[in-house]
């Protein structure tokens, strides 16, 4: 009964809103209250789920089914807690511009569109609810019409989404083709053993990556998220908090396809480890704080499409939430952070002014080898303790072992950035710096092992799945040795500039400067997507000149 | 050959009557044809092959493409129709009531169509956008109408061209019957119907100008259209899952 109110709630809530909501008051209490049911709803279904995974047909019908699966209850849980903060959020938020019915009108349709795709049970009916997603979203961000740009990117989005449908119906009908059928359970079921056609099956899988690639924003399709800022901020929020995670939660609802595809695992590592590199570089660029948001977004997404790239499907829906919640804590505070800005004359205060800025930095006190040695050994040893706690094999799994250098470099980062930031007391910071960086491991491993044991609880399915994700192991150690050598080579270069010699910068002065011409430049995605309309737009005047007669 | 001279022929006259012909003429063709077309596949007169169902997909394709320009919203209804129709004439008979399905729903539509431009037409004297997207503006009452109207007919549930379930139906009927040549061009043909018909909508807001800005009452902003389109996609999805996984290959 829960999950049918899931969908039920949201529906309900934006009949009503056109039908009963006449003023602000009405229109909120409405609003908020079946908000908050979803989300008391879906916390019922959580707490009241015995363990087993089953379909729930709805109105008797044969195919109109939900499926209620640990990622499904996740996924339920964390959509309308969002959906309910931005809901709340947008009650005052909301109050001075024209069209507040429409406003939670379309954010209870977003929620449910949402939710229909998180619940369905047939793959065709949660391409529906994944269709949906684009519609409404164009309708929300082309909200504020008299900005000339968002009706703009808010086609933009449309079209990006729309273009993303493409494969995923591609996939579905050959998933259809390769395991006869579009029910989850059925899907589940049958896809334990080897698939008939596997070559259908890798098809499908880069098909329905495709699809991912375009709802979480992934290089060359990420321009609609840095680029949709001229909707209103809880737009944004749920747009960064819960919409753009999609991709995520697709590739784990078809985690059965990769058991025997594997192509699609290895294209979704690169493209989001190139997503990741982009994405944070482009954030570090931006002027604009909510587009420095957008650019963060694009970036955390080419990580969690990575993770699953590497088989760490668990993780990345670990990372889909945390990362859900805190963007969109950042996202909501943006506004008051803007608010702050416009009225403060943004001159520091002489004192921070002075210690940020004109001071003297110390030299360090700890000799640069030792804080090398550090910087080096300390995190790898905190992130294998972790992972040797919970008893996990890293060795076993290429995907491991790489995200586990992923986690020892933001360690050794973190440390490496108190050596440049010179603090007064080295030894106080380092501390601090371990300490926290070993409760934030520990808590990772431990939080994100006992989620892939809830999320898969059958560990032959996952052991499956890191063992497809595995590339040859020489290619895996060269590829391992480039990465290490590119970031060594980073810090190499920072401290080099640090310690003031100036020759192997100046000459690379040239070089840093056009990279950051075309990196300012977004490169140049935006014009290729221009050229590419450009195009397609000439030929239809062409071939409307043409053929002017029919 | 007779599929290809049948289905091309009428399309021919159905393109030209909605482009060239008067306001009697383009409601005559828009209810005819589509019901000429509906006898010749129920009496499996129509029965496109592969090869048919191959140039019936192009040209579906080339009708999309031609819908992401004209201003005139005559010419706009004429090439999504036609887009539509051939999509529809490019199915299999051996699929069922789909084809039919589709193809009734094409004289709904485009009758509807031409009865609210001839009304645009004789209240602003053109169905141009640029000259409609400033005139509406002056006349919010019948703008309001207008995008309604208009926001509920192109997304009626039936249509292929707009909701999921049916694409889905169309893209596996056509995979089937028309290989991978086939479902490119349906979903290429899908992907710029859809640009086309939210460009159109676009069209009418975001200049940048204050006085094509009307206050309140656009597509996007409205909610009766949202309504509809809510209604329309609760229709689409009872009839997907009622019907679709039977006519499934």
């Amino acid at each position: 009964m829960p999950a049918a109110l899931l969908l039920v709630l949201p529906l309900l809530s934006a009949l009503l809103l056109a039908f009963v909501g006449r003023d602000q008051k009405s229109v909120y209490r409405i609003s908020l209250s079946f908000s908050l049911l979803t989300l008391i709803s879906s916390l019922a279904l959580l707490i009241l789920w015995e363990g087993e995974s089953y379909s729930l047909p709805l109105f008797g019908s044969r195919t109109l089914k939900l499926y209620i699966d640990p990622l499904s209850l996740v996924m339920g849980l964390t959509i309308s807690s969002i959906s309910f903060l931005v809901h709340a959020y947008s009650v005052r938020y909301m109050q001075d511009e024209p069209g507040y019915r429409r406003f939670f009108l379309l954010l209870d349709l977003m929620t449910f569109s949402i939710l229909l795709t998180v619940l369905a049970g047939n793959a065709l009916l949660m391409f529906v609810g994944w269709h949906l997603i684009g519609v409404f979203l164009y309708l929300l961000l082309g909200y504020e019409h008299q900005n000339p740009q968002s009706g703009r990117f808010a086609l933009w989005t449309f079209l990006t989404h729309r273009f993303g449908d493409i494969p995923l119906l591609g996939a579905l009908l050959l998933i259809f083709q390769v395991y006869g059928s579009f029910e989850f359970d059925k899907l589940y079921a049958s896809a334990s053993g080897e698939a008939g056609n596997t070559l259908m099956a890798e098809l499908a899988g880069v098909l329905l990556m495709m699809s991912a690639f375009a709802k979480s924003a992934q290089v060359p399709l990420h321009l609609w998220l840095p680029y949709t800022m001229g909707g209103p901020t809880p737009v944004s929020a749920l747009m960064h908090a819960g919409i753009v995670n999609a991709g995520g939660f697709l590739i784990n609802r078809f985690s059965f396809l990769f058991l025997n595809a594997e192509v699609g695992l290895h294209l979704a590592f690169w493209v989001g480890l190139i997503t990741a590199v982009l994405g944070s570089t482009l954030m570090l660029m931006q002027s604009d704080i909510k587009k420095s948001l957008g650019y963060s977004t694009v970036g955390q997404m080419g990580y969690m499409i990575m993770e699953c790239g590497l088989g760490a499907f668990a993780l990345a829906v670990y990372h889909l939430i945390a990362h859900g919640i805190f963007k969109a804590t950042l996202f909501m505070g943006s506004g008051s952070v803007i608010h702050q800005a416009r009225k403060d004359p943004n001159i520091p205060e002489d004192e921070i002014y002075k210690f940020l800025v004109e001071r003297q930095m110390p030299p360090p006190k700890l000799p640069w080898v030792v804080f090398a040695l550090i910087t080096v050994s300390v995190p790898l040893a905190i992130v294998f303790l972790a992972h040797w706690a919970v008893g996990v094999d890293v060795f076993k799994y290429q995907g491991a072992l790489l995200l586990l250098f992923f986690g020892w470099i933001t360690g050794a980062q973190t440390i490496f950035s108190i050596y440049r930031l010179r603090a007064q007391n080295v030894y106080k910071t380092l501390l601090f710096v371990i300490l926290s960086f070993s409760v934030v491991v520990m808590g990772y491993v431990v939080v994100g092992h006992s989620f892939e044991k809830f999320l898969y609880p059958d560990e032959s399915f996952t052991h499956r799945i890191y063992k497809n994700a595995n590339i040859n192991p020489a290619v895996f150690e060269i590829q391992a040795l480039i990465l290490t050598l590119i970031i060594v080579l980073g810090w190499l270069l920072v401290y080099y500039r640090s310690i003031n010699r100036g020759g192997l910068f100046e000459s690379l002065g040239e070089l840093r400067l056009t990279l950051y011409t075309h990196l300012s430049r977004e490169l140049y995605v935006r014009e290729l997507f221009k050229k590419l309309e450009g195009v397609l737009l000439r030929l239809s005047s062409a071939v409307n000149k043409y053929l002017r007669w029919v | 050959m007779q599929d290809t001279m049948i289905s091309l022929t009428l399309l021919a006259l159905f393109s030209y009557t909605l482009v060239k012909g008067d306001y009697r003429l383009k409601l005559a063709s828009a209810v005819l044809v589509p019901l000429l077309l509906i006898l010749a596949v129920r009496t499996q007169v129509l029965n496109p092959s592969k090869e048919v169902s191959y140039v019936l997909l192009s040209v579906a394709l080339i009708y999309a493409l031609r819908s992401l320009t004209p201003l005139n919203l005559d010419r706009w209804v004429a090439y999504v129709s036609v887009a539509n129709l051939s999509l529809a004439l490019s199915l299999p008979v051996s699929v069922g009531y789909f084809p039919v399905l589709s193809l009734s729903v094409v004289p709904i539509t485009v009758a509807s169509s031409i009865i609210i431009l001839r009304l645009i037409n004789r209240s602003f004297g053109s169905t141009n956008l640029r000259v409609l997207s400033g005139a509406l503006c002056k006349s919010p009452k019948l703008a309001y109408l207008f995008l309604s109207g208009a926001a509920l007919l192109s997304l009626v549930p039936l249509n292929p061209l707009f909701f999921p379930s049916f694409i889905s139906a169309y893209l596996s009927f056509t995979l089937s019957s028309a290989g991978i040549y086939g479902a490119v061009a349906l979903a290429l043909s899908w992907f710029l119907l859809g640009w086309s018909m939210v460009r159109v909508f676009n069209s009418f807001y975001g200049k940048g100008r204050e006085d094509l800005v009307v206050k309140d009452l656009r597509p996007t902003q409205g909610v009766v259209p949202l309504l509809g389109f809510v209604l329309s996609a609760g229709v689409g999805v009872l009839l997907f899952v009622k019907y679709l996984p039977e006519a499934l290959p």
